[in-house]
C-alpha cells in the first residue's frame, strides 16, 4: 500500500517536472552562494595583474575580477566575494573539499587534471605561454639555455613541461623545483639559478618582485601554450553554466561593444537582438539559470567587460603592459572566442 | 619500560631525565646533578683563565673569536643601522635597515588584521597574560575556581575577541598573521595537546591492555612522523575524510594538527611525572576507597603534574618554534609575515633584517620561557607552579 | 546477580571499558574512510596505487640513483628515501662530533669556553630550526659567488651559488677496495682487541693496540686511497656556458640544509653530552684516581662507559629528530621525500590519500627501525646488575 502510493508521488512529480519547462534542476553551490551571502573564490597567493592583494588587502587583477563579475551576476553586488589565496599545492584539495566554490588563479587546463582530479574547466580568460626571465645580456631564446639551472613552482605545469622541453632537444639543464612561486624567484633573484620559468603574463607581473627589475630581461619566444581559465569541481551543472557564461557574456559584451560605461545606456536604447538578450532586455536568459535577468548588465556595470578589465589589469593601462595578443578577440586576430547569446 | 630509547625517559643519576620533543632535556625530579664550581674570586678567575698555558691560549682564542665575530654584528646591529625614515631610500648605512622592520612592524604583529580592529588582539594578548600571571599567583584565595572559570571560558572569550561575532565586526582568520598567530597556535594547540596528553598518558600507563595498546600506539605514531608531514595531513586530508561540506576553518585545521601531534609527545612529558610519583600514593589513596578516577585526578595527577611542569613547558618550547611550519601550506605565522614581506617589491633585499627581527621574537618568547622552566625545576616539586 | 552490582564487579567494568574504547575507535575509523571514499567518488578523484609507476616527468637536481624525468613516480619516492637518508646521516655524525666538543667545552674550568658554549646552546635552543634553514639557504649559501666568480679549491673544485662542484672518479672500483680494507681493519682490530683483553687478564699485559689501529684502520685504508685516486681518470668541472660541467655537484640546498640541521641538532646534543658527563658520581672519578688511572685512562674506562649508559636513549631521540627534521628541506627546494613526493608528485597526480599514507609509513618505518637499533645498543651497554 504504502509502496504504492510512494510511487504515485514519484510518478506524479515526475510530470509535474516534465509539464513545467522552467523547472529548474537543483544547484547546491549557488544555493549555498546566496544562503551565506558572498562567493569564495580560490585565487593565487599573489601575482601581480592576476590575483594580488595589496598591504591594505584589497585584492585585484584579471583573475580577481573574473570572481567580481560572478559574484555580480550571482549576488547582485560585485563586492561580495571572499578571496582564498592558495598555493600550486593546496588549491586542488581546496576547490575538492568544497572550501571554494571555485579557482580563478591561472591555473593552465590539462588532460590529467580534468580527468583524474574531478575538476572542470569553464572556458579560456587568459592564454598564457611558459618562458623565462633571464639577466640581461646572458640568454635571448629558450634554446640559449643549455646547462643553465632554472627555479621553478613545484607541482606547476611549467614543471613538467621545462623538463620534457629541454629533454626533447637534448639539452642539459638543472630545474630546482620550490614549494612556492615566491621562494622560487627569491631563489632566482639571489643567484642560485640563471633563469625562472613561469608563463609569459605571469612573469611581466613576477618581475616587479625582483631587486633590480632592469636587469632582468623576459624572453618573448614561448615554448608552450597555457590555456587558463576558471575552474570547478565535478558537478552541479547548473552551477557550472552560470560559471561558463558569466565569462562569454564578458567576452561577448566586449564584442558587442558594452562597456561599463555605456550600459545603462545599450540597455535602454541598443536595439540589437544579442545585446538585448545579454543584458537582460529580452529572452529571460537569467532566470533560465536561476539568477535576475540583469545578471550580465550587473556584470559588466560593475566590472566592465573582458577588454576593460584586461587593460586595467595586464594591459596597456597596468604596470604588466602586455600587448592583447592571442587574447584578442577572433575577430581581430586573437583566439578569444564566446558562443553567440542566444 | 626505563631506558628504553623511544620512551623518552633515561634514568639519570638517580632521578630520571625527560627529553622534549625537540631534544631539550629536564632533569627530574631530583635537581641538577652538580655544577662546575664557578670562580669565586677576582684571583681564582684570573687563574681559571689563564692557569696554564692551554688555558691561556684557549681563553685568548676565545676572546679572539667573540671580537672577530660580534664587533662587525654590533656594528650592522646599531652602529652602522638606520633607524628612522620612511621608505628603502632612506637606508644609506652599510648596517641594517630597521626602517623596514618600522614600517612593516603592524604586519609582523598583526599581520593584516584590520588596523580599527587591533585592539580586539591586544585585549585578547593582556586577557592571555593576566589569565597566565593569575595561575601562577601562589596562594591565591580561591584560585581553583577562578583558574578553572578562566581554563574555560578564557578561550572561548580570545576566540570571540579575534573572530569577532555580535556587536563585533568578524574578522576572517586568513586576515589574521604574524605574532599574533604564532600566539594564537601556540596556545589553542596547547589547549588541545594538555588534556589529549594527560589522558594518553593515563593510557599508556592503565591496567586494561586495549587502552594501554591504543594509547601507546598513538603516541608512538604521531611521534614518529614529521611535524611538516602532519600539517599537510591535516591541510590536505582533514577536508577529506570528514563529512562532505563540514567546511573546517584552515587555521583550525593547522591547530588540530599541531595539537594531536604535540599531544604524543606532552603524553611522554606527563608520564614522566606519572612514574616519578611513588606508588605507594596510589597504593595509600587506594587503601582510603578511593576509585580509579578520584585517586588519579585527585592524587596521583596533581603529583605527577608538578613534578612534570618543566618537562611540560619545554614540550611547550618546541611547541612555538614548530609553529613557524605552518608557512608551509600559506599560513603567515611570524616567520612566514617576515619572508612574505621580502616579496614586497618596495623592500625586496631586506632579507637579514626581517629574519633577525622575527628571530629574536621568538628567542625572547622561548629563552623566556625556559628561564622560568628552570626556576621551577631548581624550586623543586614541592613549590613548583604555586 | 542483578546488573548493578555486574556493573560494580571490577572485571566486568574492565572489560566494559575495554570493549567501548575498541568499538568507538573502531567506528571513528569506520566513519573517517567511509567519508573519505564517498568524497572522493562524489568528487571524482582518481584512486588506487596505479599512479607509482607512471612517467614522472620531474626533473630532479640532485640525486644518487640513476634518476631521470622518464623514470616512474617510484623512481621519484625511492630519490626522496635516498636523500632523505643521505642528509640525516651526515648531518647526524656532524651534529654528534660538533655537540660532543660543544658539551664538553660547557663543562670546561676556562669560564669564556664553558661561557661561549653555554651561549651558543641557549641561542640556538631558542629559535625555530625553520628559521635557520631560511637563514643558511636565503641568507648564507646565497651570498656565495656566481660561478664566474667561483672561489676555487686547488683548481679541482668549485664553490658557488649553484653549490660546490668536485670532480668524480671515473673508476669507483678503487674506492670500494679502500672501503674493502677498512673493513677488514677493523675486523682485525676487533679481535685484536678481544685477545689483548684476554692476554691483559692473563699477564696483565696488553698488546700495543693503539699502533695496530694506527696501521690497519689509518695507514693501510689511506694507502688504498691513494692509490685508488692516481690509478681513475678524474672528471675536472670545468666552466662552460653558465656552468661548471663535469663533476659532481653538491647542490646548495643539500649545503644549507645539512648546515642548519647539523648547527642546530649539536646544541641538544651538547646538552645531552654535558648531563650524561654530570651523571657520573664524582666517587667514580675519585676512585678512578686513587687507583692511579691517568686522567685520560679515567675519561676512557670509567667516565665515559657510565655517561654513554645515561646518554644513548636521549640521543636516539635526536637522531630520529634529524631524520624527521631532515623534511624541512621542502622549505627550501631540497628534494627529499616531502618535497618530492608530498610535493610534486602529489601535485601531478592529486591522489592525497595515498601520497600521505605512502609518506608517513615511510618515516614511522625508519623511525622504527632506528629505534630498534639503538635499543639493541642500549641493551648491550646497560649496566648489567648481578
Amino acid at each position: 500500500m504504502s509502496r504504492l502510493s510512494l510511487a504515485l508521488a514519484a510518478a506524479l512529480s515526475c510530470l509535474c517536472g516534465a509539464a513545467s519547462a522552467q523547472q529548474l534542476v537543483p544547484s547546491p553551490t549557488l544555493d549555498a552562494i546566496k544562503a551565506r551571502g558572498h562567493l569564495e573564490c580560490g585565487v593565487h597567493l599573489g601575482l601581480p595583474g592576476f590575483s594580488f592583494a595589496n598591504d591594505k588587502g584589497e585584492w585585484s587583477g584579471i583573475d580577481v575580477d573574473y570572481c567580481r563579475a560572478l559574484a555580480a551576476a550571482i549576488l547582485g553586488d560585485s563586492t561580495k566575494v571572499k578571496f582564498t589565496p592558495t598555493s600550486v599545492q593546496q588549491r586542488w584539495p581546496v576547490l575538492q573539499s568544497g572550501q571554494v566554490d571555485l579557482l580563478s588563479r591561472n591555473t593552465t587546463i590539462t588532460f590529467s587534471r580534468n580527468a583524474t582530479l574531478g575538476v572542470n574547466f569553464q572556458g579560456i580568460n587568459f592564454y598564457e605561454g611558459q618562458t623565462f626571465v633571464v639577466r640581461k645580456g646572458t640568454a635571448t631564446a629558450p634554446k640559449d639555455l643549455d646547462g643553465a639551472s632554472i627555479c621553478v613552482a613545484a607541482g606547476s605545469t611549467e614543471e613538467k613541461q621545462a623538463a620534457d622541453w629541454f629533454r626533447e632537444r637534448n639539452m642539459k639543464t638543472s630545474i630546482i623545483n620550490f614549494q612556492k612561486n615566491d621562494d622560487a624567484i627569491a631563489a632566482y633573484d639571489s643567484g642560485r639559478c640563471d633563469a625562472y620559468t613561469a608563463g609569459l603574463g605571469a612573469l611581466a607581473g613576477q618581475r616587479s618582485k625582483l631587486k633590480d627589475p632592469d636587469s632582468h630581461v623576459v624572453m618573448t619566444e614561448t615554448i608552450s601554450n597555457d590555456p587558463q581559465g576558471p575552474t570547478t569541481r565535478y558537478g552541479d551543472e547548473r552551477y557550472q553554466l552560470v560559471v561558463r557564461w558569466v565569462l562569454n557574456g564578458m567576452i561577448a559584451a566586449e564584442l558587442l561593444g558594452i562597456t561599463s560605461k555605456n550600459v545603462d545606456e545599450m540597455k535602454a536604447k541598443s536595439t540589437s537582438a544579442e545585446v538585448r538578450r545579454l543584458l537582460g532586455v529580452d529572452g529571460g536568459f537569467g532566470a533560465m539559470m536561476g539568477l535576475s535577468n540583469d545578471w550580465m548588465f550587473n556584470a559588466i556595470k560593475q566590472v566592465g567587460n573582458y577588454g576593460e578589465s584586461y587593460e586595467r589589469t595586464v594591459g596597456m593601462g597596468s604596470p604588466l603592459k602586455l600587448a592583447r595578443g592571442k587574447n584578442e578577440l577572433w575577430t581581430k586576430g586573437g583566439a578569444l572566442f564566446t558562443p553567440p547569446f542566444q | 619500560m626505563k631506558g628504553r630509547a623511544s620512551a623518552g625517559l633515561v634514568p639519570l643519576g638517580g632521578g630520571a631525565a625527560e627529553i622534549a620533543s625537540d631534544g631539550r632535556l629536564t632533569v627530574l625530579p631530583v635537581a641538577e646533578a652538580r655544577r662546575t664550581p664557578g670562580p669565586s674570586s677576582g684571583r681564582a678567575l684570573v687563574h681559571a683563565l689563564f692557569g696554564t698555558p692551554l688555558d691561556a691560549a684557549v681563553t685568548l682564542a676565545v676572546a679572539a673569536l667573540l671580537v672577530w665575530a660580534a664587533v662587525p654584528l654590533l656594528r650592522w646591529l646599531v652602529l652602522d643601522a638606520t633607524f628612522v625614515g620612511r621608505t628603502r631610500e632612506d637606508c644609506t648605512g652599510t648596517g641594517a635597515c630597521w626602517v623596514f622592520v618600522r614600517a612593516r612592524f603592524g604586519q609582523f604583529m598583526y599581520g593584516f588584521y584590520p588596523v580599527a580592529e587591533r585592539w580586539r588582539v591586544d585585549a585578547a594578548g593582556v586577557g592571555l597574560v593576566l589569565t597566565t600571571a593569575l595561575l601562577a599567583w601562589p596562594r591565591l584565595p580561591g584560585k581553583r575556581l577562578l583558574a578553572g572559570a578562566a581554563l574555560l571560558l578564557g578561550p572561548l572569550l580570545g576566540i570571540w575577541l579575534l573572530a569577532g561575532g555580535g556587536p563585533l565586526r568578524p574578522v576572517e582568520t586568513r586576515e589574521w598573521g604574524g605574532l599574533m598567530l604564532t600566539v594564537f597556535l601556540s596556545v589553542y594547540a596547547a589547549l588541545i595537546a594538555l588534556p589529549l596528553g594527560i589522558l594518553l598518558a593515563l593510557g599508556r600507563q592503565s591496567r586494561l591492555p586495549v587502552i594501554r595498546l591504543v594509547a601507546t600506539v598513538f603516541i608512538e605514531f604521531w611521534r614518529g612522523v614529521p611535524i611538516i608531514a602532519v600539517i599537510f595531513l591535516a591541510s590536505l586530508l582533514l577536508p577529506l575524510i570528514l563529512p562532505n561540506g563540514a567546511g573546517i576553518d584552515r587555521l583550525a585545521r593547522a591547530v588540530i594538527g599541531l595539537g594531536l601531534c604535540i599531544a604524543a609527545y606532552m603524553a611522554e612529558a606527563v608520564r614522566g611525572g606519572l612514574q616519578a610519583v611513588p606508588a605507594g600514593q596510589a597504593e595509600a589513596a587506594s587503601a582510603l576507597g578511593l576509585g580509579y578516577w578520584r585517586l588519579t585526578g585527585l592524587v596521583v595527577l596533581p603529583q605527577a603534574l608538578r613534578i612534570a611542569l618543566p618537562a611540560i613547558t619545554n614540550e611547550f618550547i618546541a611547541l612555538v618554534k614548530n609553529t613557524s611550519l605552518v608557512l608551509i601550506v600559506s599560513i603567515f605565522d611570524l616567520l612566514g609575515i617576515a619572508q612574505a614581506a621580502l616579496a614586497d617589491p618596495a623592500w625586496v633585499g631586506k632579507t637579514w633584517e626581517a629574519y633577525a627581527f622575527a628571530g629574536a621574537i621568538y628567542w625572547l618568547i622561548c629563552f623566556g620561557l625556559s628561564r622560568w622552566s628552570l626556576r621551577v625545576e631548581r624550586a623543586g616539586p614541592r613549590r613548583a607552579g604555586g | 546477580m542483578s546488573v548493578a552490582a555486574l556493573l560494580r564487579d571490577r572485571k566486568v567494568r574492565d572489560v566494559l571499558a575495554q570493549v567501548a574504547v575498541a568499538a568507538g575507535l573502531v567506528a571513528l575509523i569506520v566513519f573517517f574512510v567511509r567519508n573519505a571514499s564517498e568524497n572522493m567518488v562524489k568528487a571524482g578523484i582518481a584512486s588506487g596505487f596505479g599512479f607509482l609507476w607512471r612517467d614522472s616527468g620531474i626533473e630532479v637536481p640532485f640525486q644518487l640513483t640513476g634518476y631521470t624525468a622518464s623514470s616512474s613516480i617510484l623512481g621519484l619516492l625511492w630519490v626522496g628515501i635516498v636523500n632523505t637518508l643521505l642528509v640525516s646521516v651526515v648531518s647526524i655524525v656532524a651534529a654528534t662530533l660538533l655537540g660532543f666538543l660543544i658539551g664538553v667545552a660547557r663543562l670546561s674550568r676556562n669560564p669564556m669556553l664553558s661561557g661561549l658554549a653555554g651561549a651558543y646552546v641557549e641561542f640556538v635552543r631558542n629559535i625555530p630550526l625553520l628559521f635557520f634553514v631560511l637563514i643558511w639557504y636565503f641568507g648564507v649559501v646565497a651570498s656565495l659567488p656566481a660561478p664566474r666568480a667561483s672561489i676555487p679549491l686547488l683548481d679541482i673544485a668549485f664553490l658557488n651559488n649553484r653549490g660546490l662542484t668536485v670532480p668524480l672518479p671515473q673508476e669507483a672500483a678503487g674506492f670500494a677496495y679502500t672501503l674493502l680494507v677498512l673493513l677488514l681493519g677493523m675486523a682485525v682490530q676487533l679481535a685484536l682487541v678481544a685477545l689483548s683483553r684476554r692476554r691483559q687478564a692473563r699477564t696483565g699485559h696488553a698488546l700495543p693496540l693503539g699502533w695496530t689501529a694506527l696501521l690497519l684502520l689509518l695507514a693501510a685504508p689511506l694507502a688504498t686511497l691513494l692509490w685508488a685516486v692516481l690509478g681513475t681518470a678524474w672528471d675536472v668541472p670545468a666552466l662552460r656556458g653558465f656552468n661548471y660541467r663535469g663533476g659532481f655537484v653538491l647542490v646548495p640546498e643539500f649545503v644549507a640544509l645539512f648546515a642548519a640541521l647539523s648547527t642546530y641538532t649539536a646544541g641538544f646534543v651538547a646538552e645531552i653530552v654535558r648531563a650524561g658527563i654530570l651523571a657520573v658520581p664524582a666517587g667514580q672519578v675519585e676512585a678512578a684516581k686513587a687507583l692511579g688511572l691517568r686522567p685520560g685512562l679515567a675519561l676512557r674506562l670509567v667516565v665515559i662507559p657510565q655517561a654513554l649508559r645515561v646518554m644513548v636513549p636521549p640521543m636516539t631521540s635526536q637522531y630520529l629528530n634529524v631524520i624527521k627534521n631532515s623534511s624541512f628541506g621542502a622549505a627550501i627546494a631540497y628534494p627529499d621525500v616531502v618535497s618530492l613526493f608530498m610535493g610534486s608528485a602529489l601535485n601531478n597526480t592529486g591522489q592525497a590519500i595515498e601520497i600521505i599514507a605512502i609518506t608517513l609509513a615511510l618515516y614511522l618505518s625508519i623511525s622504527l627501525a632506528v629505534s630498534g637499533f639503538m635499543n639493541w645498543y642500549n641493551a648491550r651497554i646497560a649496566l648489567v646488575t648481578r
